[in-house]
């Protein structure tokens, strides 16, 4: 889940050199036109492929309109503009579907709960996003270490004069990239929205916790991201669930959850400080 | 017991199988220039880089004034006395000449973590920085932003920028690199005075400023030094021939 | 730089001005409005010290300016209460005294930025500014899961916090109050850049590994930045929680960050007086765009947008084009 966000976010980041922040609000973006279109047709297969079209269209848009302009420029008007746009895209999707939060169904095939071993009973929506998750990754692993467009992607993350010497139109290879990036955040945008309520500003959460698993995962890094995700991901439910359980054998119960939960709140952060004391360039990231 | 004030033995550095440095040992007296010379990729910079301290060597040891600053960080270094102009020019870009002699001259004055009192007050520093101006013959352009100073100005401000700190050792990289003949000329008079004070491991092209400064002369190919003596024995010395295959030395 | 002064006395008279006219026409909403511009303008001065003049692009300002805030509040909540605000190791009690909140607000915040500081100046670049957002928005969930204070809530004051012989609740002698720190804090950091500390800080931003090579530790020299930047942050934080009387999670979001780094963008980078006319700038926009719709940040993100495409050097860029940063 996390991952789709952080390995789209990645990309972008290491093949194009930009920090984009406005990246939640292709989840946003998805999670919008997934369930608008699910109103009109009553599909989620339609709608799930709606919010990836849209996410990815509305990427080829942003890029060729505003971020084409920022590459040349330092991370900090990269920063700036993507932070506009954020302002931008946020209250233009207020403007348009109002302030009330959206929903979207699951289907019914997807409804319920299976069994798994040992007894535990797991929602088999979640069990499908993990397993669409999986398959992202597998897919992108295939499309960047296999495919000729992965080869430039690769190019391009190392050198970016070298592959425009060598004939490819470098300003399409990052419309591509950037819609690629844009697409797998609308994907999860739309997968959300089935279990969370769809409003503006809900990426924004998620915007930071993936930029946590990227620097843990170190920039650029496919599998960094994956690695970071899964680590992020238990660490929270780690902090969330257990730590309030834990401190209850050391004091009362209502400090015990107020603490728990504060420093579980806490803890992602805590991990990647660490991670950054101990490798300044994240886990898989080039070091300088 | 010593005569030597730096030391350096055995230093090596690899980037994967690729040996850089290969056990070099080489050394500088007081009041000489030692000049290193050697083909494109021989790992001369690579052993500033590491004298200096911006590249962790693998092994060996560097002693400064017999004292082993081996496992100092690269500010540490420049602190004791290891003072380096780059091979591509470095400094300040928004700084006018005199204000980058100035920040060299801050260390060595302890002023860095001045924090409230005016520099303009400091009028000493000016006046220091103005003579080392008039040193690399920059006087009349100490107002003038660095970045746009000529190519030969950008290089002698780089040496100004090294005699600020009163280093125990200069480490110069192609300081004569791109200079006109007067320029070069300028230099040559300027090392051999400065010499005196603070000895000069010189990286150079230049063959002819070579052998008109060096008093020892260190051949380094494929990161090892094959050769070292006078400006004679390594004009004489067939090694030194082949390596220069096609070059001519006179 | 004639033509900067200039235009600094422009906006200065105008920002003067507008208290005038609240006091004529009897409308101490604009007095309010002019210190709310004044107070973001000291927290812009604070992030400009870091972004403009160190080059440390720091997008946790947030936390600065959100841990001044929460001195303030929970000092003067403790003060109502009566409660101790600790046993251990001293017993202190709170206060509503903001000759003791504001040096208390000021050497909270400069520890904080001192420890972020420590831990994310090992990073650069793009680490660098990730790490100082990921900072903030922990505290933004704590702040968010701490019951004691408010939670999510946030916390109000009951009442403004007091100095002695002044009528702090007046708006007009608050205003004065926050225009003053504002002139310490541009003080402060006119001094601090024209040092020989303020050179090193200036050639580490634009060449570190030269001044490194000069013998200056570069780590140190944006470590003092860093916390003189967030101290003074924290300061207007502490300032602003006593102009609304309330405090609440949202100024430790990131948000809040990014909205500082807009006002130091927009009135120009690295210009002493650049943030003040950025908050102007960004307040005078949210009253005036506010009125003809709701969706103001729409137009706003349209015109930074704009702003960094095509007008870099900010608003005082515009008046002062021969001055090239």
């Amino acid at each position: 889940m996390l991952f789709l966000i952080s390995a789209g976010l990645t990309l972008i980041f290491g093949v194009m050199g930009l920090i984009n922040l406005a990246h939640g609000s292709f989840y946003m973006i998805g999670a919008f036109a997934a369930s608008i279109v699910a109103g009109l047709t009553g599909s989620f297969w339609i709608a799930l492929a709606a919010s990836l079209c849209a996410a990815a269209i509305a990427g080829v848009l942003i890029e060729v309109l505003i971020i084409r302009h920022l590459y040349k420029r330092d991370h900090l008007d990269q920063v700036l503009a993507t932070f506009a746009l954020i302002l931008l895209l946020s209250e233009g999707v207020r403007w348009l579907f109002g302030a009330f939060p959206l929903y979207l169904n699951i289907p019914s095939s997807l409804d319920g709960s299976i069994l798994l071993p040992f007894n535990i009973m797991y929602s088999k929506y979640r069990m499908f996003i993990i397993l669409i998750g999986i398959l992202i990754a597998l897919g992108l692993y295939f499309l960047i270490s296999k495919t000729r467009l992965g080869i430039r992607i690769r190019a391009g993350q190392n050198d970016r004069e070298m592959i425009s010497a060598l004939g490819v139109d470098i300003s399409k290879l990052y419309t591509i990239v950037f819609a690629i990036g844009a697409a797998l955040a609308g994907l999860a945008g739309a997968m959300i929205g089935a279990i969370q309520s769809i409003e503006v500003g809900m990426g924004e959460p998620v915007l930071i916790l993936a930029f946590v698993v990227i620097v843990i995962g170190g920039i650029g890094s496919i599998k960094g991201a994956f690695i970071g995700s899964i680590l992020v991901g238990v660490t929270d439910t780690i902090g969330r669930v257990f730590l309030p359980n834990f401190l209850n054998y050391f004091m009362e119960s209502s400090n015990a959850s107020s603490l728990g939960s504060s420093i579980g709140s806490m803890l992602i952060y805590i991990l990647m400080a660490s991670v950054l004391l101990l490798k300044p360039s994240g886990l898989f990231g080039k070091s300088e | 017991m010593n005569n030597k004030i730096l030391n350096i033995t055995n230093l090596s550095k690899s980037f994967g199988a690729f040996k850089v440095t290969d056990e070099i040992s080489i050394d500088l007296k007081f009041n000489e220039i030692h000049a290193l010379i050697g083909p494109n990729g021989a790992g001369k910079s690579t052993l500033i880089k590491q004298i200096v301290g911006t590249v962790k060597h693998d092994m060996g040891s560097i002693i400064l004034d017999q004292e082993d600053i081996t496992d100092l960080n690269d500010v540490e270094r420049a602190k004791i006395g290891i003072s380096r102009t780059f091979q591509v020019s470095s400094i300040i870009p928004k700084f006018t000449a005199l204000e980058n002699i100035v920040l060299s001259l801050l260390e060595r004055s302890q002023k860095t973590f001045q924090l409230f009192k005016s520099l303009n007050s400091n009028s000493k520093l000016f006046s220091e920085a103005k003579e080392i101006l008039l040193q690399i013959e920059l006087e009349d352009r100490r107002k003038v932003i660095a970045s746009e100073l000529s190519h030969g100005e950008r290089r002698k401000l780089e040496v100004g920028l090294a005699l600020a700190m009163k280093p125990k050792v200069f480490l110069f990289d192609e300081p004569m690199a791109g200079l006109d003949e007067t320029g070069t000329k300028m230099m040559i008079n300027l090392f051999q005075r400065i010499k005196l004070n603070s000895p000069i491991l010189l990286i150079e092209h230049d063959m002819d400023a070579v052998f008109a400064l060096a008093d020892r002369v260190s051949v380094i190919v494929y990161g090892k030094i094959v050769a070292s003596g006078t400006v004679k024995e390594i004009k004489a010395n067939p090694i030194v021939h082949d390596v220069y295959l096609g070059y001519e030395i006179t | 730089m004639i033509k900067e002064r200039f235009f600094n006395k422009w906006v200065f008279l105008l920002l003067l001005s507008i208290p005038a006219i609240g006091i004529i026409f009897n409308e101490p909403y604009y007095i309010t409005l002019a210190t709310k511009v004044i107070i973001l303008g000291i927290a812009g001065v604070g992030l400009n010290l870091a972004l403009g003049y160190g080059g440390l692009i720091s997008f946790g300002h947030a936390a600065f300016f959100g841990i001044g805030g929460y001195v303030a509040a929970i000092m003067s909540y403790h003060a109502l209460n009566e409660e101790l605000l600790f046993e251990i190791p001293l017993a202190i009690s709170g206060s509503s005294e903001m000759l003791i909140i504001w040096p208390l607000a000021i050497v909270i915040s400069a520890f904080f930025s001192l420890l972020i500081g420590l831990l994310s100046l090992r990073t650069s670049g793009v680490y660098f500014i990730m790490i100082t957002l990921a900072f903030a928005q922990m505290l933004y969930y704590f702040s968010i899961s701490w019951p004691s204070y408010g939670g999510e809530d946030g916390l109000s004051m009951h009442m403004r916090n007091t100095l002695p012989f002044i009528n702090t609740m007046n708006p007009l002698n608050f205003f004065l109050i926050c225009l003053a720190w504002f002139f310490i804090a541009i003080f402060i950091t006119s001094k601090l850049i024209n040092s020989p500390y303020g050179m090193a800080l200036q050639a580490t931003k634009q060449n570190e590994e030269r001044v490194k090579s000069v013998g200056i530790e570069t780590f140190k020299v944006k470590l003092i930045v860093f916390v003189f930047s967030g101290a003074i942050t924290g300061l207007a934080g502490s300032l602003y929680a006593d102009l609304n009387r309330f405090v609440s999670p949202s100024m430790l979001n990131w948000h809040t960050s990014g909205e500082i780094m807009v006002f130091v963008i927009l009135g120009g980078i690295a210009r002493l007086y650049g943030p003040l006319l950025g908050a102007s700038f960004f307040i005078i926009l949210e009253q005036t765009l506010g009125l003809y719709t709701e969706n103001w940040q729409f137009w706003l993100g349209l015109i930074l947008i704009l702003e960094i495409i095509f007008a870099r050097s900010g608003i005082m860029g515009l008046f002062d084009k021969k001055n090239k940063l």
